[in-house]
Parts: C-alpha cells; structure tokens; sequence
C-alpha cells in the first residue's frame, strides 16, 4: 500500500509536477468540450488540420516576441481562423470537396511552419516538444493561459448552448429562425484553436487531436444525453491527462503519447463493456437470452411429453427436436433443477408445479401473440407460428395482458386451440 | 394580404439554374400543394422562398415583408432523412427549439415556453415518449416530432418538405388531419408533395412546376391531364397515371 500511495504522491513534491498536473486538467476539460462539438458536426478532419495549421502562427509569434505566450497564442488563433476560412474558401469557390480540400491547406500551412522553423538561426524553437507535448516543461505562464482558455471555452458553451445545440442538430431550422450558421462555424472553430493552443504544450499538434476526438468518442459509447456527454468527455480527458502524466513521470514516456494512449485505452473498455452497447456486453446478453430460450423450450417439451424416466433419453430427444448440443440441454437441466422447475421423484424426472405454470404462461403467450398478429394482419398466415416462437420469448406479463384486452380476452388462437387463462 | 409573395425568383444550384422565372401570389389560409417530377425544382423553390438558397434575381415577400424581418412567422418541417438520429438529444429539447425564436439569445425556456411544447407534443400524440431519446423513435414518430416543433412556434406560415414520405398510414392521417386544423385557423400551409394520390383531398391550390412555374390555381382548375402532362413532360409513370385515374 505504502508503495502504491508513494507512487502516487511522490511526483507532488515537485513543482513542475504540479503545473504538469493543472495543465493536464486544462487539457481535458477544453478539448472535451470542443471535441464533443466537434465530434457531433463532423468535423473530425479539420480539427486535425488546425493542429497542424497552427505551427506558422507559432513560430511567426516566436519571431515576433520570443517565448511569450501571448503572442504565441495570438499567433496560433490567427493561423487557425484563417486556416478554416481558407478550407472553406476553396470548397466554396470550386469544384474541390472539403476533405481534398482540407487536406490542401493544412499540409501547406504545416509546410510553411516547418520552413519557418529551418529559419530560425539564433535561438532555437523546440520543435520536438511542440510537436508530440513535453508537460513536464509547462512554465506558470502557460498554466495562466491555459486557465483563460479553459474559462472562456466553458462559458461559451454554456452561454451559447442553444445555438450550439441547434445548429449541430439542424442548420436550415437554425437559418429559419435568424441564428447565422456561419458565425457559429467560425466561433466554434475559435474555440477550437483555443482549445488546441492550451493542449500544445502538453500533448503536441501531432496528437492534440486525439484528445479532441476520442474523450467525447469514449463517453458518446456510454450517453445519449448531450448534457452527460460534455461531462463524460471532460472526465475522461482528466482521466487520461492524469494517467498519462503520471506514466510519462515514472517511465520516461513522452508525455504526449502517454496521455493519447491512456485515452485510446478508456475507449477500447467502453467499446467492449460499455451497458448500452458494448462488443461483449451485447454478446453476454445475447447468450443469455438464449440460455433463457433454451430453458423455455425445454418446458414447453416436457409439459407436452410429460415425465421421463429415462432422462438420457429425454436429452437425446430434445437434442434432435431443438438442434442444440447435448451438453447444452444438460447444462440447463442442472439449472433447472436449482432454480426449482424440473424434479426427480419416483425415478421419474418432470416439471414441478413451478415448472407447469411456467409452461402455461409461455402457451398462452405464444397463442395469444398468434391471435394477435393474425387479427392484426402483421405477418402472414405461413408464418406466424415460427414468429410466435420467437415472440412467446420475449414477451412481458404486462405487455401480454395488454394484448389480452386489446383482443377482448379470446379463447381460441387461430389454429383453434385454447389460450390458458392467466393465473390469479 | 398575401402570405407569400414570389416576384421573378431565379435560383441556380450546381451551376445550372434549378428553378426560373417564379412568380407567384399565395393567400393566408390555404393549403398548397408543390407538385413536380425529380428535379424539377420542388424543394428548391422551397429553400429560395425560405432564403436557404440564395436568389440569383427576384425577390421573396413574407406578409409584405423581407423574410428576415418575418423569421418568427415561418416554421420549416424538414425530411426526416436529412437528420442524424444517434444525436444525443430527447423529443422534448428538439420540440423546445420551436420556441427559441422567443428566448433572448443567453436566456433558458421559461414556464410558458415549457407548456407550449407540451401541449405541441400532446397535439401529435406524443406527451408519454417527451424525454425519449430521438435514437429510440420509429419513422412515423420521427415525423411527428418536426411536426411538434413548427406548433410550438406558433407560426403563420408552415413549410412541409415530403411530410408524408417514410411514415404509416395511421401517422400520415394524423398529420394531414393537424394540418387541416391549422388552416382552420387561418394558418398558410405549403407542403411539397412528391406523388399524384390524393392530391384533390389535400391541397386547395397547386403549384405545379418543372424548373418554370407551369401552373398555379386552385386544385379543381389545375390539375388537369393537359397541365399535369406538360408538368411532367410526358414521363408519368404507371403508377401516377393510375392515381390519376383513381382520382377521377
């Protein structure tokens, strides 16, 4: 414990660490907003490019001012504005699409930063730690800045919530009712070079984007509620600035790939764990519906055949009738037995009184859905047995009695047979 | 006064002007039908009235004045194609952005504004799924919430984009039937329409157009074999002719 604590708090005896750690949350809170707009509108690609498309403004700002941030930032801002404008430009101007022409003007504004850089004689840019983050260097000028952002980002998007939200939904419905879609495009991508100047020196343009992008992408997997997302996003850039700091700290990683990395991870557990729709949480849930089925059919087998003696006999029946494995059948029967729906008694293996008025209950789903869909006209005649089959399944007490009083309660299915009346 | 006034409306889309030469006089009150073939100009015609298309010449009129200044008086319903429905947002905040013609540019729904939508969403039988996610909505529910919103804000003017495409039966009475009740209510209603059923129980007028307005009238005066031919430059298929007939 006392190792995993020191791990921890170790790095806080230092300062840089420290201003590391503030700018980090910087980080993750700025691109996490911006991102999820970004995300939303599908504007992935240029946010891309606008990372690179700041490095001239940087340097130009270097050459101007040297380190001093404002210029810097100045510098970034007015490379990132007229980078967009300039996509959108050419886009508009000819038969060039956006992606071909998004990948014209960002490759050339880099190529022009990269020139610049070349030109630098005297005191060298390092373009090392511009390009893939070096947290560990943030300087107390960088954290103020980084904070201005951070603050004028949130409350843009608090303030401007509504037309945020309805030109990202719907731009004619937007136009129609007076808010310049235009004005939002070129405030949001403000915003986003903002938000890509205070990630600089911790992640780097070469993976700004990243965090950006996958943050609200991780937390996209787990809401549906815009709200929710912005949070999400925001914790999961904290979480992966943090993490990733940490392992730049102790292993000597670059801090840049570190933090990306942490936060490639988070997305790879909500892609396959995630509740709602996660790979393996689909997976489980699909295998346990069919446990559930297989279960189902079982009674129904053996409320109609009646108790057996011979219950290898049985599993061999049921393995031909329903296509499954022997081993599957026995598998359910073992959990059957504890769950009190199948008995042995008298050398004689069948349905518990639990287990019958189970069967009754899938019966009477199974024929009331019959009469349903016939009556409804939903499915044709051929084939409403098998739809049944997968209905008598799925369908809830309540939703069943619902079906019972929509047909008025019958008591025939089409094929003739009884419904069983539902037990009081 | 006229709802709507088109004064020599040209707008040009990839290059190629779409539509040509439009002039039309709308009256409050009705329910007007766009009728065309593909690409004969429908929806444009539609977004140059509304200004989403710039206008190469002419001008466009809503109640005497410039669209801009009539914002408020103009409600679109849009092709529930065009949306992406994995948005994060519920039925009740899409119903909501109806009202915010109203809200002050950093301001948040008031009470009122709050039973407007729900009374909206009560009129398209929607109330019990207010703070379902627009991902869980079937097509016809889809429709009915684009419908919600042009009530909550309480226009003059509706603009229907292919409202009857891609929803059931049941739905698309139960718009048609809202729609009527707008009219009653001396609303305008503009619907593009992109089949020939029902068009003598829909619409009180038509525009018929391919690229040039062909003809506009009430429906009983237009929408004759000889205008709808020549609407339709003699490409009917089957189908239509056979509605055609029904109509009859």
């Amino acid at each position: 414990m006392d190792i995993l604590t020191k791990y921890i708090t170790e790095p806080f005896q230092y300062e840089f660490i420290q201003r590391a750690l503030i700018a980090s949350l910087m980080v993750g809170v700025s691109c996490g907003l911006i991102g999820t707009y970004i995300m939303l509108r599908r504007l992935s690609l240029i946010g891309d490019a606008l990372a690179h498309a700041v490095l001239p403004g940087v340097v130009i700002g270097f050459m101007v001012a040297g380190k001093n941030p404002l210029t810097l930032f100045l510098g970034a801002l007015g490379a990132g504005i007229l980078t967009s404008i300039l996509i959108s430009f050419v886009e508009r101007n000819s038969k060039i699409k956006e992606d071909t022409s998004i990948g014209i003007i960002f490759t050339g504004a880099f190529a022009l930063g990269i020139l610049l850089v070349s030109q630098l004689k005297q005191v060298h840019l390092d373009l090392s730690s511009y390009l893939f983050g070096d947290v560990l260097g943030v300087s107390d000028s960088d954290i103020i800045m980084s904070s201005i952002i951070t603050v004028f980002i949130l409350l843009s998007v608090l303030l401007f919530y509504k037309q945020l939200l309805v030109t990202s939904f719907d731009p004619t419905m937007a136009h129609i009712i007076g808010i310049s879609t235009a004005m939002v495009h070129y405030f949001l991508m403000t915003l986003l070079s903002m938000s890509i100047v205070a990630g600089l020196q911790s992640v780097g343009v070469i993976l700004i984007i990243a965090m950006l992008i996958t943050p609200p992408a991780t937390a996209f997997l787990l809401t549906d509620k815009l709200k929710k997302l912005l949070l999400l996003s925001c914790i999961f850039g904290v979480i992966s600035s943090v993490i990733g700091l940490y392992l730049s700290y102790h292993f000597n990683f670059a801090s840049g790939a570190s933090i990306v990395l942490v936060s490639v991870f988070l997305f790879c557990l909500a892609f396959l764990f995630s509740p709602k729709d996660g790979l393996v949480v689909k997976n489980f849930r699909r295998r346990r519906n069919s446990n559930v089925n297989l279960m189902e059919d079982i009674i129904k087998f053996m409320n109609k055949n009646g108790a057996v003696s011979d219950i290898n006999d049985l599993t061999i029946k049921l393995s031909a009738e329903l296509g499954i494995s022997t081993g599957k059948i026995n598998s359910a029967f073992t959990k059957m037995k504890s769950q009190g729906i199948i008995e042995d008694s008298q050398g004689r293996t069948g349905l518990t009184s639990k287990g019958v008025a189970e069967a009754t209950r899938l019966v009477r789903s199974h024929r009331l859905w019959e009469t349903y869909v016939t009556e409804k006209q939903i499915v044709s005649k051929e084939d409403i047995h098998q739809d049944a089959e997968k209905y008598e399944h799925i369908l809830s007490d309540d939703l069943i009695a619902e079906i019972d009083e929509e047909l008025g309660h019958p008591e025939k299915d089409p094929h003739g047979s009884p419904i069983p009346k539902k037990k009081e | 006064m006229n709802a709507i006034t088109v004064k020599n409306l040209t707008v040009t889309y990839n290059k190629k002007p779409a539509i040509k030469g439009i002039n039309l006089e709308i009256e409050s009150g009705n329910i007007v039908g766009i009728i065309g073939p593909n690409g004969a100009g429908k929806s444009t015609l539609m977004k140059g009235i509304l200004g989403l298309l710039p206008a190469d010449t002419g001008e466009v009129k809503i109640f005497g004045n410039d669209i801009k200044i009539s914002l408020k008086r103009v409600a679109y319903i849009p092709q529930k194609e065009q949306f992406d429905w994995d948005f994060p947002i519920n039925v009740f905040e899409v119903v909501m952005m109806g009202r915010y013609p109203y809200i002050s540019r950093f301001g948040s729904p008031s009470p009122r504004d709050k039973s407007i939508v729900e009374n909206a969403l009560e009129k398209v039988e929607m109330k019990d799924n207010a703070y379902t996610q627009i991902s869980n909505l079937s097509g016809g529910q889809q429709q009915r919430i684009f419908l919600a919103r042009a009530l909550a804000q309480e226009s003059d003017i509706y603009f229907f984009d292919e409202p009857f495409v891609g929803v059931d039966a049941k739905t698309e009475v139960a718009i048609f039937n809202l729609i009527k009740e707008l009219k009653e209510e001396g609303k305008t209603i503009i619907i593009v329409h992109h089949d020939l059923g029902k068009i003598k129980d829909y619409f009180d007028k038509l525009i018929l157009i391919n690229q040039t307005l062909i003809a506009y009238g009430n429906t009983d005066k237009v929408f004759k074999p000889e205008l709808i031919h020549k609407t339709y430059g003699g490409q009917l298929t089957i189908l239509q002719k056979a509605n055609q007939l029904m109509e009859r």
